[in-house]
């Protein structure tokens, strides 16, 4: 168990130091702003008095160090700043639509790995026939797919042509359909891909051999093969998590979905740095921990993994 | 079909021309692949003969021809400004094909070097890259350009970088791992020996080895590129109009969702068309020269 704690504690420590850096990023992006960033995040209306408002409220004023030490210090004491155009807390905003995209973000996961692992697992168990075949081809056109072409598409259909859900929003349970698609056709077609290629693997092992000549039926066979390819289908799951979350900016764009994707979009147009800074760093926060959660995953799904030496 | 020589019969080429030989035989054979070099060049001769190709000017406003659905004269109608959205997806095969290699060829040049040293070398310069890719990583590449461009500001230039800049760390994991197998190599031992410089050693045989599955890489992400760019062109945040580049269409013609579908559909199947032909050409090139980069 110490193993185990120290196995924590060591990828917690990388996790502030990846978080840190990403800060550290963000604060001298702002910084390179071409001209006076005080004066472009406060906007060509402000008065002299608003712009040095900004500047002081941002740290612009003081060296790069001080800044970043204030935004840490701010952060240690549960601040992201204020947002520019609205007025408020950076926090406050993005707790407002951080519940959004993350109900976007589960459903779309969950969608791509039921419908995913299903296509993954009918195309092993029918290899070279046409089932498998349709899979490989809507795996590669699941990945090219741009998201925004498969929101404006199911858009046409769905709502101009058939009137059956609505175009956007978050009004009904119904608004949740479309952009869930959406999200979960890329994370479908990967985890495709490697339920496929890991079930083809571990169909042709030993102890699925042995059920087989035991007599038991097919899916029975399949679900003993099934159970050791999890390992691979769940490392891929969490990687593109992070594909995932760009997709959500996308998405919520088309759909007008209230989340933090569409919010990062607004403060952009906005020049609200401070707003776009937080959203950033809330979405690596987010990346590094499902990171984290999914090796701690392994060894659950499969003891003999070992996380540490 | 005779890959095998008869008894006796001297080898017609040397076995390592021999062996590469059979891996293009093998792409060749590639239904998908073929598609997708097929689909490329259609989208490439279009964009270089679009002049001779289409009688329409790409950016050539006429509003009193605005809003035309699908006709013989405006095969793919014409747009919001009376422009022929043939004509531009024609000519804004220029600006995404180009883009697509130019930032790929960006992240490759400045990720390769990094990530080949960083597993070459290991210790303290492998920490510090490492870390710098993960930071980089936690971005993912959409967002990392989508902020990028936020600050330098939109346009063709900023754009390619930004989408470059995007792909940079899968580069330099890829690297890293190569120069990590390929440094354990007898003749990289040799070439220690023989006491070649670091430098020359990378070079010469750690790059020259690693360029096949960095190829492949390459061409898988010229994918990712191309949807990053039009992704950010979508949100306004690209390649500025009139300059016809898919994306940039494509959030155009959103605001007319409800009178003119048709807009929305060509650049989109366009997009989607490029970036599905770079997929089933690298998957065909991954395949026949490097299966142990599946997946």
């Amino acid at each position: 168990m110490s193993g185990f704690l120290t196995y924590l504690v060591r990828r917690l420590v990388a996790a502030v130091i990846t978080l840190l850096g990403v800060i550290l990023v963000m604060v001298l992006l702002v910084r390179a702003l071409p001209g006076d960033p005080a004066r472009i995040i406060a906007g060509l209306q402000a008065t002299p008095e608003q712009v040095e408002k900004i500047r002081v409220s941002m740290g612009l004023d003081q060296s790069v160090p001080v800044q970043y030490w204030r935004y840490l210090v701010n952060l240690a004491h549960g601040s992201l700043g204020t947002s520019a155009s609205f007025g408020t807390t950076v926090l406050s905003e993005i707790g407002h639509r951080l519940p959004y995209t993350i109900v976007l973000a589960v459903l779309g996961t969950l969608f791509g790995a039921i419908f995913g692992i299903a296509l993954g697992v009918l195309a092993a168990t029918h290899k070279g026939r046409w089932v498998d075949a349709f899979g490989s081809m809507l795996g590669v056109a699941g990945i090219s797919m741009p998201v925004y072409w498969l929101g404006i598409l199911l858009i046409v259909l769905f709502s101009v042509m058939l009137k059956l859900l609505p175009i956007g929003g978050a009004d009904t349970p119904s608004s949740l359909v479309m952009p869930t698609i959406t999200l979960g056709v890329f994370s479908m077609a990967v985890v495709s891909r490697m339920t496929r290629s890991t079930m083809l693997d571990t169909l042709d092992q030993d102890y699925v051999r042995t059920v087989r000549a035991k007599g038991v039926p097919e899916r029975v066979a399949v679900r003993h093969a099934l159970r050791n390819a999890f390992i691979p289908i769940l490392t891929v799951i969490g990687l593109q998590f992070g594909t995932l979350l760009g997709g959500a900016v996308l998405t919520e764009t088309v759909f007008s979905w209230p989340g933090i994707g569409q919010l990062l979009v607004q403060s952009i147009d906005n020049r609200d740095f401070p707003l776009v800074q937080g959203i950033v760093f809330v979405f690596a926060a987010m990346f590094i921990v499902l990171n984290i959660v999914t090796d701690l995953l392994y060894s659950v799904v499969d003891p003999r993994v070992r996380l540490y030496r | 079909m005779s890959s095998i020589p008869a008894v006796g019969e001297a080898p017609s080429a040397p076995e390592a021309t021999r062996a590469s030989l059979r891996k293009f035989r093998t792409f060749a054979r590639n239904k998908g692949a073929m598609i997708g070099i097929f689909i490329l060049l259609v989208f490439a001769l279009a964009a270089i003969f679009a002049p001779l190709l289409s009688p329409y000017d790409p950016t050539a406003q006429d509003l009193s021809s605005a809003f035309l659905a699908p006709s013989m004269a405006h095969p793919f109608g014409t747009d919001d400004l009376g422009q022929d959205i043939l004509a531009r997806i024609m000519y804004g095969g220029r600006y995404t094909l180009a883009i697509g290699a130019v930032a790929v060829s960006i992240a490759a040049i400045v990720g390769v070097p990094f990530g080949l040293i960083s597993g070459y070398f290991g210790g303290a310069t492998d920490m510090v890259i490492q870390r710098v890719t993960d930071i980089l990583l936690s971005f993912n590449p959409f967002l990392l350009a989508l902020v990028l461009v936020a600050v330098f500001g939109v346009g063709i230039d900023t754009v390619t970088i930004a989408a470059g800049i995007g792909v940079i760390p899968q580069f330099i994991r890829l690297a890293r791992g190569q120069a990590l197998t390929l440094r354990e190599e007898v003749y990289v031992e040799a070439a220690i020996a023989f006491g070649e410089s670091s430098l020359a050693i990378l070079g010469r045989h750690v790059l020259r080895n690693a360029l096949t599955p960095i190829i492949v890489y390459a061409t898988l992400n010229i994918g990712v590129t191309i949807l990053v760019a039009a992704g950010l062109g979508f949100l306004g945040l690209g390649v500025q109009p009139p300059t016809p580049e898919w994306g940039t269409m494509l959030g155009t013609a959103r605001s007319f969702i409800f009178k003119a579908s048709y807009q929305l559909t060509f650049p989109g199947l366009a997009i989607f068309l490029a970036v599905l032909s770079f997929n089933l050409v690298g998957d065909g090139l991954r395949d026949a020269f490097d299966p142990s980069l599946r997946d």
